[in-house]
């Protein structure tokens, strides 16, 4: 199965963070695609991508209304958006990423 | 843990307010009337203060407006409906019905994060949300929200 990555992260880290992770993981299940996102939230990072995962990703998805260090995705194909974006347009978002397109909202 | 945060006293299934601002007004008092905040204008203020950043409106007939503030005496989920809709700025322009004010302490315990953290990712969730929507009684709400932490 074809894999990304993710990172959402939000103002407060109660709510938004979680909305976006939950709809990039349900949009991966019904394109067939293996999505795995780190949570940035007020617990602190949860679901933390380790190397392989990134290594394995196809590219990487940052829904965040902060800023995230993207070191670590270097040579990636990456898409950033706010988290609004993701919770709302999360099909968009991952076909973009698989096609290589630039990503419009 | 979510027993701790909403019982039947913090749910009104029938809001009177038809904007962002009402709604704000009527669940805070809410929240105030259950001995949840200890100042009910500063913490609308609080509550403001995060959705000035951004509406919290999300989509789906759902809002979630929260807020961290020094106002809030208990951690507390309050949850409201509204049959004729809220106008309430959604990121995809429809009005709100259902609305989960959050309100939480500056510094709080990681269970109570965890729980609020689990109830966003069920509102991704269209049975979730169809349940919520068709709910009759403010003890139906707490058994779906009870039942869906179950099943996790």
């Amino acid at each position: 199965m074809k894999k990304i990555v993710g990172v959402t992260a939000c103002i407060t880290g109660i709510a938004h963070t979680y909305l976006a992770a939950e709809s990039l993981i349900e949009a991966g299940k019904s394109l067939n695609i293996q999505v795995k996102i780190e949570t940035h939230g007020a617990i602190g990072i949860e679901n933390r991508l380790n190397q392989q995962d990134i290594d394995e990703a196809i590219g990487v998805i940052i829904a965040s209304d902060i800023v995230v260090n993207e070191t670590r995705f270097i040579n990636k194909r990456i898409i950033k958006v706010k988290t609004h974006e993701a919770i709302k347009h999360p099909q968009k978002l991952i076909r973009s990423l698989m096609e290589k397109e630039d990503y419009h909202e | 843990m979510i027993e701790t945060l909403i019982d039947v006293n913090l749910i009104d299934l029938s809001l009177n307010a038809r904007s962002k601002d009402g709604v704000f007004h009527e669940l805070a008092l809410l929240l105030h009337r259950n001995d949840r905040i200890s100042d009910y204008s500063h913490f609308i203020e609080d509550v403001y203060e995060r959705e000035d950043m951004g509406t919290t409106g999300f989509g789906f007939g759902i809002a979630i407006p929260h807020a961290k503030s020094p106002y809030v005496k208990i951690p507390s989920v309050c949850f409201g409906k509204s049959e004729q809709g809220i106008s309430y700025d959604s990121i995809d322009g429809n009005p709100v019905y259902l609305v989960f004010m959050i309100a939480m302490p500056e510094t709080d315990s990681k269970q109570h994060l965890t729980t609020l953290a689990w109830i966003s990712r069920n509102l991704m969730h269209e049975s979730f949300r169809k349940k919520l929507m068709e709910a009759k009684t403010p003890e139906e709400v707490i058994n779906i929200i009870l039942r869906a932490n179950e099943g996790e």
